[in-house]
């Protein structure tokens, strides 16, 4: 069940979000759109392909001090703000619905989780997207509030307490519409059958596309930086001059890094690029699968826009038949 | 005893030693040691036994060579401060052309009294414990290797390429755009100033651990003349190993 809203009353829903939350949302900046934090609506992209990073700038920030040491004391450092997502692709949403499942135990990742609002909005999906693919194309609890396009205006969905507030707003409605199924649906370019695909990884663990692409590939991390569901990080300690001063902090990783797998003593369980470019793979598509029964992807295609060396994954997973 | 430290400079522009000055922990670290040598920070300046040295900048005459020698004599660790002592810096770039021109072009008549030796990195004149790379070095770094030192760590290396500094900050991309940047064989660390502010990186840093070389080129010369990319190398870090090779004209 939704509720119409015009989308002059957009605004409306925006600046009473904006009361309550610190609101992130897409905005261009020269050629390419980014998320931002957005105080005035007139700034927010409501139609966009993608932002070059994900919602992750914001959740998983690159570098995140955990705990600091402040003259000999120590400091738990818990985040503490009250996020909003405003006009998130599904896709997008839907990958947080995916960091939970991994993050669910986090206390830096569910203190602003717990707090967190997520608005989605419908897309018109472009060459690189292959959402269906992974099953990301379908509404989810992910978003607390979903704008479906209807013409020029939206329905709004609700799909959680946090959202049912804002829905239950007067430039929402009144009246109801009946909508059964919210997803997002258009022709792939190339579809893919994840699943299987996902399987045969270890099974053709030799498969020549390997070896292939890693030659093309720059090792420049990239497409996992980009990615909404790469969430691998490194801990560093950084001390300030002094031995009683610093911090512990997370920052990004990429499986891409010769030193991702260096273990002490030197020993390195994936020296070859063609090794840690199949690592990607592997990890998304079959142990994230045996895990948590999707894949680590959403088909958001960022790792293929974004790839300098015009690495296209939808190619090498097709190149692993099964489809 | 306060630990003895020098900082020297050698042919170089000076600007990682501003680095050094430009730290928010200057205070602490004046505390924590005694600058036995540092010419461009303060006046009295003597020699000793040092236990940690900072050089900066390339040999260029043979004054510096005989300098850093002795150096390395009365140190017990010996630190390459900057691209140029790392790598030979701006400087080198006459490696590649014929000096005696460029001597003349520049000094005149004088041309012949002008010293100017083939720039070796340091690390391949006297024995190098870490080298703090970059042009100018970023003070995060210094600040890092200065409290591994206090600490009594050795120092870790960095093992990103700019690339990720650069995407950490959501930048687009100048390969995408067309322009030859080095970001993806370049030793990382430096938090991307250059594609922040709109331009490629010239891999001041040298290059990164494992770059992939073979394919970076490929990609260059889909989108660069050949020139362009010997000069892209030849640039701040131009002895630096691969690098080196590159601005020579092997690609
Ligand atoms: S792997 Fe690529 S398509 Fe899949 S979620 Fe990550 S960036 Fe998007
Ligand atoms: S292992 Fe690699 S592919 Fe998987 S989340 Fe980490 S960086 Fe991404
Ligand atoms: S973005 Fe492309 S070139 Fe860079 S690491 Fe990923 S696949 Fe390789
Ligand atoms: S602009 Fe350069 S440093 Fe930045 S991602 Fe592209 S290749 Fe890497
Ligand atoms: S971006 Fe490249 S050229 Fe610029 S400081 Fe960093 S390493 Fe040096």
């Amino acid at each position: 069940m939704g509720k119409r809203i015009k989308k002059e009353n957009l605004k409306r829903l925006f600046d009473d979000i904006s009361k309550e939350y610190k609101v992130i949302a897409p905005v261009k900046r020269g050629e390419d759109y980014v998320l931002e934090e957005v105080k005035d609506f007139s700034e927010v992209a409501l139609d966009y392909p993608t932002t070059i990073l994900p919602a992750k700038k914001f959740i998983l920030p690159y570098k995140e001090p955990i705990f600091a040491l402040d003259g000999g004391e120590f400091k738990e450092l818990i985040p503490d703000e009250k996020i909003a997502f405003f006009a998130l692709h599904m896709c997008d949403a839907n990958a947080i619905g995916r960091l939970d499942l991994v993050f669910w135990n986090d206390p830096y990742y569910q203190a602003r989780r717990e707090k967190m609002l997520i608005v989605g909005i419908s897309c018109k999906p472009i060459e690189t997207c292959f959402c269906k693919s992974t099953g990301a194309n379908v509404l989810t609890n992910a978003c607390d509030l979903f704008l479906k396009a209807d013409g020029e205006n939206y329905i709004g969905f609700s799909m959680t307490e946090k959202g049912r507030k804002f829905l239950s707003q007067l430039y929402f409605g009144p009246e109801t519409v009946d909508v059964r199924e919210v997803k997002i649906d258009y022709d792939e370019k190339m579809h893919l059958d994840i699943y299987t695909i996902g399987r045969r990884i270890l099974e053709d663990y030799n498969n020549p596309v390997w070896e292939q692409t890693a030659k093309r590939c720059l090792a420049c991390t990239n497409c996992t930086l980009v990615c909404p569901l790469c969430y691998c990080f490194d801990v560093i300690d950084e001390t300030f001059i002094v031995p009683n001063e610093g911090q512990r902090v997370r920052c990004w990783d990429s499986c891409l890094l010769l030193s991702f797998a260096r273990v002490a003593g030197g020993h390195n369980f994936r020296k070859d690029l063609k090794a840690r470019y199949r690592n990607i793979y592997t990890h998304k598509f079959k142990t994230f699968v045996d895990e948590f029964g999707v894949p680590s992807c959403v088909g958001c295609g960022r790792c293929i826009t974004f790839c300098p060396a015009d690495i296209d994954m939808r190619e090498t997973l097709s190149k692993l038949g099964g489809a | 005893m306060k630990p003895k430290v020098a900082i020297f400079d050698l042919t170089d522009c000076e600007g990682c030693e501003v680095q050094i000055v430009n730290s928010k922990f200057i205070d602490r670290i004046l505390g924590g040691v005694e600058f036995v040598n540092f010419r461009l920070g303060q006046r009295v300046n003597r020699w000793d036994d040092f236990d940690v040295a900072f050089v900066e900048g390339a040999v260029i005459t043979s004054e510096e060579l005989e300098l850093v020698k002795k150096i390395r004599e009365h140190s017990k660790l010996v630190i390459a401060l900057g691209s140029c002592a790392c790598f030979g810096g701006i400087a080198s770039i006459n490696n590649f052309l014929d000096i005696n021109e460029g001597k003349k072009y520049v000094y005149g008549e004088n041309a012949d009294k002008i010293e100017f030796l083939y720039i070796k990195p340091l690390p391949e004149i006297i024995k190098v414990d870490f080298m703090i790379r970059g042009c100018p070095i970023a003070t995060e770094d210094f600040e890092r290797v200065v409290s591994d030192l206090f600490a009594g760590r050795i120092p870790k290396e960095h093992t990103r390429p700019v690339c990720m500094d650069c995407k950490s900050k959501g930048n687009p991309c100048q390969l995408l755009k067309g322009v030859a940047c080095a970001g993806p064989v370049a030793y990382g660390g430096c938090g991307a100033p250059c594609p922040t502010a709109g331009m490629p990186c010239d891999g001041c840093r040298g290059p990164l651990e494992d770059p992939q070389t073979t394919a970076e080129l490929e990609l260059l010369k889909k989108i660069a003349s050949k020139d362009d990319i010997v000069r892209l190398f030849r640039k701040f870090a131009p002895m630096a190993p691969i690098f080196k090779d590159i601005g020579g004209g092997k690609l």
